[in-house]
């Protein structure tokens, strides 16, 4: 066992030495996949197992929570009836908001307000046994003077400390309150990375103005009593409170980001497979020389079983070693670059991204990493095994030359590929939710058209360098033609890169531009917007005492009306959708853009009259409604009848929008409140020259912030253009690891012909002359791999976004990546003049004496 | 210390009409002329661990169209020897002159123009570009020089004649015999109508029925083409054709043993 270890590492490590950079290139392609696929998932589970892992930490022993449906909470009187209710054994008022925070530098300006979540509770939360609510519990008794206790990594963003106070901007006051303490991991685990901010429930109620009301209620059922608590719950409260399970609210950040991690999985997929492509690669040009080792066992008389043996091994090797290149540098991606929460994520829910590394995230990673490796090896090494036997040692190149046989198993590909393509394409468009297998599908077939693709093209190119008078060209041509492996190789590479380059970066693009446009289609005309907290409130869901504030700004001689906008967010069921109260004096209740069904100005009529809304199409489609049709809202106030005036699409929130009119909707939350303020000046004075005064006026307000509709615009393009935005950061993995791959080709190719080379060199063959040998060899190959890869891409981009419109419910508009594409083959020129000239350098720098005799 | 062997000057014929117009008028003179001079070349290889001489004080002379056979064991520094006289190493010591001119004055460019114009190389394994006809191998030297497509085909016709090739023009090298092979490689030297040909071990490849022709071919070069030639093997057989035969070992010149029947 031992000895048979030892020779399997013997041979290994002659591969190794024989062959160093295509064991490094299958490597690098079989890591780069494993990298994306564990950067993803780690990705994702740093926000919605971050969620869960704090919600579990504050629930504890409680499974049945009572949620308030709108930002002003319920009455804590509510809460404590539950002490008197049959069947609860524990039970936890709580009152969580989002608000913003300021240390001590912030009063000066210096430091930009950090987003925080604030919880209030009262020591029944103890009772609960939450590690989180206990570990916060404990400091807050333990603590001498202050009230906050901060998770250690907020009080190092905020530079305070315990002792001093931290200006909290909520609903657009500002209060200072005493910290207490701070908590490190050895209190909280990863959940210290969190802002999270805890002090004695009527702090918190003081600090929002929210004397005696809470948002939410945990409570624990006795064993075997949940069933029952639950619908007694739900009889007192279901009407106005939401009766759920506690971790119903992380099912629903579930749900928010699943546009972006299914993406984000479907691209991580397609890059294994196209690491998987390259590491074959590698292999297949390596199979050769294989082959000639694998003949020279079997002539040595080695049992076959040490000879597949030793191809088993090599495959594990290239998978581990893979697995391990490819964790590393996953780790390292979404530290860099996957940190933190998305914007659009984080204005809807308490989250602050954590880095959490889930055992499943590292099983699945080396898993598809093995299986790449030895999806990548199976071919060489059946034919490796099958040559073996019959393995001739090759003369002058001669080996690879394409023969008959070939030929028509080539044809037999490249039918077989032609069909999986057309069927995919046809596939996709039919039914877009098959998108993600009919990618794959077509990616595959498209490599499959290669063989016969490259021996068409060298046809061409023979024809073309049979008349040319320069020697590179000729001997360029000439080689590629005895040698098919490497352009099928390059070809390969480029398509790949090129198609993940151009459809990743395309189709992510459109669906930002539409997110974008969905948000800022609400921000019209040359306005002032107030509304408290910065960019995480953009979706303006929190709202403020904004009358008094609307009676000031209307007193200004510069303002010709002042409306207000009334945003809240809604959890229905499966979604936590946006609710858009829209101000009467809005000409267009609904933005005409994001019309999807239903006459605009019968739409428009029926939301001014109340009784109505609109509804995205995502809903629509989930409750199977009809225009006109009626529907039941859980509302703050109760459930609401409603009708359906029309279908939109989802104002830039992927979970879904509704649109209702601003009076409807205070109506529906029993508030007055307005969440954000719509400033329209007089005739001819611009908004920037307003900005000032009204900012001036507000300073008192302290957190209002005021903004110009550009601004506002760009606020809302650069949070909500955070959406897909991790995928851009797949393609430069991908792109490093083509460049990675593309130079180690063209590198080993060199190498590999040093001899002809060399002699090419002697017999007086220039460096400018060698710098084009190798330019050409390589950069036909590559550039018509990138030109194919750019125009299945923009296939691929227009199917993806088929599907994306379908599952973010935004419109999303194809608009053909053509910068993208270009820029791609100016990279891949540049790629392979870049190795041409490290070949050449090297080639021309040491004695040409490999074509001498030895 | 060199001797001049006699030779029966065979009129030149093909190819080479420049530098035969040249020998010939310099027979008129009565002397002739020296190509090639090493003088006390001494080259090293700096490996990591050691310094290895592979050529130690050496000085030799080869004249015009002279044929001189380099025999010697393996890792006496042969190749060495034939890559100091291409100009495609610097010697450490000493001097390598070709007409007269130091090739370590010539500057990059110098150096690979000296290559094209006035040598000719024969590798062992033949080098020559597997997709590429005869014709095109033999053309490539050519039209790496500039010379038009047209006009360097019609000359690699003429120079695979003259090796007795005229019916393989169209073939690739996979589909010609070793020893064909190694006359298209021929042709290729001779096609730039250089003055020098290096050929290492030309026949080393080849069975010994084909190297012997082989052999008689390059024989018959310096008559016909005006090019000397520098032929490094092992092969006893080529000895007898040389004018000369240089032995070497450890990087030094050992004998310089009269040429056979010529
Ligand atoms: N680039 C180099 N670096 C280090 N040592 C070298 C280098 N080139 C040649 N040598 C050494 O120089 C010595 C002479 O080498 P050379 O190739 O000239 O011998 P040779 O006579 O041609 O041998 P063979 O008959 O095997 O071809 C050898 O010992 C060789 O190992
Ligand atoms: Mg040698």
């Amino acid at each position: 066992m031992i000895s048979t270890l030892r020779t399997l590492l013997l041979f290994y490590r002659r591969h190794l030495r024989v062959q160093p950079l295509r064991e490094l290139m299958a490597v690098l392609g079989v890591g780069a996949g494993v990298a994306l696929l564990f950067a993803v998932q780690v990705a994702q589970s740093g926000i919605t197992g971050a969620f869960d892992q704090v919600t579990r930490g504050v629930a504890g022993r409680a499974s049945i929570e009572l949620a308030a449906r709108g930002p002003e909470g319920f009455s804590v009187r509510s809460a404590q009836a539950l002490a008197r209710m049959h069947g609860v054994r524990a039970y936890a008022p709580l009152l969580t908001l989002q608000a913003q925070a300021l240390g001590p530098g912030g009063a000066t300006g210096a430091q930009r307000p950090q987003a925080i979540t604030l919880v209030g509770a009262t020591e029944q939360v103890s009772a609960l046994h939450g590690r989180l609510s206990t570990a916060f519990e404990r400091a807050e008794q333990h603590a001498k003077a202050g009230f906050l206790i901060l998770t250690s990594s907020l009080a190092q963003r905020l530079g305070v400390r315990a002792g001093e106070n931290v200006t909290v901007l909520i609903d657009g006051r500002r209060e200072e309150i005493a910290i207490a303490g701070t908590l490190g991991t050895r209190a909280l685990g990863s959940a210290a990375g969190a802002a999270i901010a805890a002090a004695p429930l009527p702090i918190i109620q003081a600090a929002a103005g929210l004397p005696g009301r809470v948002s939410r209620a945990l409570i624990e059922p006795q064993r075997g009593q949940g069933a029952k608590v639950r619908a007694e719950l739900e009889r007192r409260f279901g009407a106005r409170l939401e009766v759920r399970p506690v971790s119903a609210e992380g099912t629903l950040l579930a749900r928010a980001a699943s546009a972006e991690s299914e993406v984000s999985l479907l691209f991580s997929v397609i890059s294994l497979l196209a690491g998987v492509i390259l590491a074959y690669n590698a292999l297949l040009l390596a199979s050769g020389q294989r082959r000639r080792f694998i003949a020279y066992l079997i002539e040595a008389g080695t049992p076959d079983s040490i000879v597949v043996a030793s191809l088993i091994f090599d495959a594990l090797i290239l998978g581990l070693a893979g697995c391990a290149i490819g964790l590393a540098g996953g780790e390292a991606i979404s530290v860099v670059a996957y940190r933190g929460a998305p914007g659009y994520l984080t204005a809807a829910f308490p989250v602050s991204a954590q880095h959490i590394v889930s055992a499943q995230s590292i099983l699945i990673a080396i898993g598809s990493g093995i299986a790449a490796a030895f999806a990548a090896a199976v071919l060489p090494a059946i034919g490796a095994l099958r040559g073996g036997v019959l393995a001739v040692p090759d003369a002058i190149g001669g080996s690879l030359s394409l023969t008959g046989s070939l030929r028509a198993s080539e044809r037999l590909l490249l039918g077989g590929g032609l069909l999986l393509s057309g069927g995919a394409v046809l596939l996709a468009s039919l039914a877009p939710s098959s998108t993600i297998a009919a990618l794959l599908a077509l990616v595959l077939g498209i490599m499959l058209c290669l063989p016969m693709l490259a021996r068409g093209l060298l046809l061409l190119a023979g024809r073309a360098a049979r008349r040319a008078s320069d020697a590179a060209a000729k001997l360029a041509v000439a080689e590629l033609a005895s040698t098919p492996t490497r352009p099928v190789a390059l070809l390969a590479t480029g398509v790949i890169a090129a198609f993940l380059m151009v459809v990743i970066g395309g189709s992510v693009a459109d669906v930002k531009s539409a997110v974008r446009s969905g948000a800022a289609s609400l921000i019209t005309g040359d306005s002032l917007w107030v509304r408290p907290g910065g960019a995480q409130n953009v979706y303006t869901t929190q709202p403020f005492a904004s009358a008094a504030v609307a009676a000031r700004l209307e007193r200004l001689p510069l303002v010709a009306s002042v409306q207000p906008w009334r945003d809240a967010f809604l959890d229905l069921e499966r979604r936590r959708v946006w609710v858009l109260g829209v101000p009467s004096g809005e000409s267009e209740q609904i933005v005409p853009s994001e019309l999807l069904e239903g006459s605009l100005a019968v739409a428009d009529a029926r939301i001014r009259a109340g009784g109505w809304a609109a509804l995205s199409e995502t809903i629509v489609r989930e409750e199977h409604l009809h225009l006109g049709e009626a529907f039941r809202l859980p509302t703050p106030t109760g459930e609401a009848h409603l009708r359906l005036a029309a279908t939109i699409s989802n104002y830039g929130w992927l979970s879904g929008a509704v649109v209702m009119s601003a009076g409807e909707e205070a109506r529906l939350w029993g508030s007055p409140e307005a969440s954000e303020l719509q400033v329209r000046l007089r005739r001819g004075v611009p908004a920037a020259a307003a900005k000032p005064a009204i900012a001036a006026l507000l300073r008192g307000d302290g957190a209002l912030s005021v903004q110009t509709s550009a601004e506002r615009r760009a606020e809302a393009g650069a949070v909500l253009g955070g959406t897909l935005s991790r995928l851009n950061d797949t393609t430069i993995v991908v792109l490093i690891t083509a460049i990675a791959s593309v130079l180690t080709l063209m590198l080993s190719a060199v190498w590999q012909s040093r001899a002809r080379i060399d002699s090419l060199i002697s017999i007086g063959m220039s460096f400018t002359q060698l710098l084009r040998l190798i330019f050409y060899e390589c950069a036909g190959a590559l550039l018509t791999g990138c030109a194919l890869g750019i125009g299945v891409g923009l296939l691929g981009q227009y199917l993806i976004d088929g599907w994306l419109a379908q599952s973010t419910g935004s419109p999303v508009r194809y608009a053909p990546a053509w910068q993208l594409s270009l820029s791609t083959l100016a990279i891949a020129a540049a790629i392979a003049l870049a190795g041409a000239a490290i070949g050449t350098a090297r080639a021309a720098s040491t004695q040409p004496r490999t074509a001498f005799a030895t | 210390m060199d001797q001049i062997a006699d030779r029966s000057g065979r009129p030149p014929q093909g190819i080479g009409q420049a530098v035969s117009a040249a020998v010939a008028e310099m027979e008129s003179d009565g002397r002739t002329w020296e190509l090639l001079e090493l003088e006390h070349v001494h080259k090293r290889y700096s490996t990591p661990g050691e310094v290895i001489h592979a050529v130690r004080d050496l000085t030799l002379t080869v004249r015009e169209r002279e044929l001189v056979a380099l025999l010697g064991p393996s890792g006496s520094g042969k190749s060495t020897l034939l890559m100091l006289a291409a100009g495609l190493l610097r010697a450490d010591e000493g001097a390598v002159r070709f007409e007269g001119r130091d090739l370590a004055t010539l500057g990059r460019r110098d150096a690979l123009a000296h290559r094209r114009t006035q040598l000719g190389f024969v590798f062992q394994s033949f080098n020559l570009t597997a997709g590429l006809t005869a014709q095109e191998n033999v053309a490539i030297p050519l039209l790496m020089r500039g010379i038009e497509h047209r006009q360097a085909h019609r000359r690699a016709a003429q120079a695979l004649c003259e090796v007795g090739l005229a019916h393989r023009l169209d073939h690739v090298p996979q589909r010609l015999s070793g020893g064909e092979c190694q006359r298209v490689a021929i042709a290729r030297a001779l096609v730039g109508q250089p003055k020098l040909i290096l050929a290492d071990e030309p026949t080393g490849n080849l069975d010994s029925e084909t190297a012997s022709s082989v052999l008689e071919l390059l024989g018959t070069l310096p008559a016909r083409g005006g090019a000397a030639v520098i032929l490094v093997t092992h092969d006893e057989r080529a000895a007898a054709r040389a004018d000369r035969v240089l032995s070497m070992r450890d990087g030094m010149l050992l004998t310089q043993a009269r040429g056979g029947a010529r």
